[in-house]
């Protein structure tokens, strides 16, 4: 396929976080993690003659990735290496389609959880990731929990705003 | 322009508008997200997600496409894993616990061997053994205690003894203990497995022991039993010399092939999802090779302590 440098930039901008979160399933040591997922673009675009994709380019990233840490991981094995950085008995079998339409949303998610503010983040954060309560978070932050009601709102507008959800 | 030229660009330019719609669907999902975020949700599920550090990631790639070599590949990593496999190998041929006995009992029988062979217990039980496997066992007072000490591979067809007598398999890692049956044990592989075709067994590690009934598996890892989800056909194929593959992905045929010839395999960009599909019956290793070279374009090469593949893709 033809594939400009910035349309490869894009691709990387867009699937490099997921495609390392969604690795992190397999392997438990970040160095491995990014290594795999480079590897794993560079040869994209080293090849991208040879390479003609008939589904999205997402799918053919994500399969790679697995594959690429897979084969890490019967390496490693042989080597005889301490398997504290691999993940223990992940069934490789599963289907890697619905993984990848679930860690490209949970990119989003995060991504965009990321950009509130500061103290909204972070409250939001508690909240809905940690599953603190209002009081719980109000006690902790020393804040009313009205405050963390007002912030939790303007989370959620802030969150529907950017994904244009009109509600 | 040429014609071929013309449609070329064509192509392309189809090709362009494909990467731009690939990336304009990542960005519309909104339907899903409008699902998602609501005041009762739950997203604990982003506990472990994680930024990595993208421009550094950026930077990295980018000095790798321009010199437009080739990364730096791995296969170093590769083989000194294979110097240690063979250490390890020797190691626990030489670890073998002298049990059973004191020293110099009548009757003790030492068997080492250097190639495949069978072994005819005196009550009966036949066992096929793999090279490089030992066992022991007095052959005088086999028949009142049926217990041998083994390390190695070997598939073992145990007689059911007249008088109910257990029979008990000992190795470094585990202790088997056959309730008559049919089974497999391998104990230099680097996780010692047990798979039982006929019966029941009962493993025992130093810290656990489990009971295995026909078609289950186990392999032993740090110690802990670890039921396997699923086993080959192909188990019995490095004594029977049959190996078949039915539509098999790639990971389980060099899952079996190492089975088979007993030797490590190393992939290299070999997709692991791509299937195959062959019987052999006593082929070599080098003719199952070719076969798989010519049936899914896969390169190969040999070594005296492994097998490296690569270049298989499903197309």
């Amino acid at each position: 396929m033809e594939l400009t440098k910035a349309q490869f930039k894009t691709i990387f901008d867009t699937y490099y976080n997921p495609l390392c979160n969604f690795c992190c399933k397999y392997l438990q040591d970040r160095g491995d993690v990014e290594d795999v997922v480079q590897e794993v673009l560079v040869k994209l675009w080293q090849n991208k003659e040879k390479i003609h994709l008939q589904k999205d380019v997402k799918f053919y990233l994500f399969t790679s990735v697995k594959n690429k840490a897979i084969e890490l991981i019967r390496s490693r094995k042989r080597k005889g290496e301490i398997l504290d950085t691999l993940k223990p008995e992940k069934n490789f079998e599963e289907p890697v389609g619905e993984e990848v339409d679930s860690t490209i949303l949970k990119e989003k998610l995060y991504n965009s959880i990321r950009q509130l503010p500061p103290k909204c983040q972070e409250i939001f954060v508690m909240n809905k990731v940690n599953g603190l309560t209002y009081n719980e978070i109000s006690e902790e932050l020393n804040i009313s929990p009205k405050t963390v009601d007002n912030q939790m709102r303007r989370a959620f507008k802030l969150l529907r705003e950017k994904f244009g959800i009109t509600k | 322009m040429s014609i071929v030229k013309s449609l070329r660009n064509i192509i392309s330019s189809q090709e362009e508008h494909k990467i731009d719609a690939w990336l304009q669907d990542y960005n519309d999902n909104s339907e899903v997200l409008n699902e998602i975020i609501t005041e009762e949700a739950d997203f604990s599920f982003l506990k472990d997600y994680q930024q990595f550090d993208t421009p550094a990631a950026w930077n990295s790639i980018e000095s790798q496409i321009q010199e437009d070599t080739k990364p730096v590949t791995k296969q170093f990593s590769l083989i000194l894993k294979v110097a240690a496999v063979g250490a390890v190998l020797l190691f626990s041929l030489f670890a073998i616990k002298p049990m059973l006995t004191g020293d110099a009992i009548s009757g003790m029988e030492t068997m080492a061997y250097a190639d495949k062979g069978q072994l005819n217990l005196p009550d009966g039980s036949l066992l096929f053994v793999d090279k490089g496997s030992s066992v022991e066992y007095n052959k005088d007072a086999f028949n009142d205690n049926r217990m041998l000490a083994f390390e190695g591979r070997a598939y073992f067809d145990i007689a059911k003894s007249k008088e109910g007598k257990n029979f008990v398999i000992e190795s470094e890692d585990l202790t088997v203990e056959i309730l008559g049956t049919e089974f497999e044990i391998n104990t230099i592989a680097d996780q010692p497995s047990v798979i039982v075709t006929e019966g029941k067994v009962k493993v025992t590690t130093a810290t656990e022991s489990m009971i295995l009934v026909a078609n289950e598996s186990v392999h032993i890892e740090n110690g802990k039993i670890v039921k396997d989800t699923h086993s080959s056909p192909n188990i019995k194929s490095w004594f029977t010399g049959e190996i078949a593959f039915e539509s098999v992905t790639m990971d389980k045929v060099i899952e079996d092939l190492e089975n088979h010839f007993n030797k490590p395999i190393v992939t290299n960009d070999v997709d692991l999802s791509c299937t195959w599909r062959a019987k052999f019956t006593n082929d070599s290793l080098e003719e199952v090779l070719n076969e798989l070279s010519e049936t899914r374009g896969a390169a190969y090469t040999i070594t005296d302590k492994e097998i490296t593949i690569s270049n298989i893709s499903c197309n």
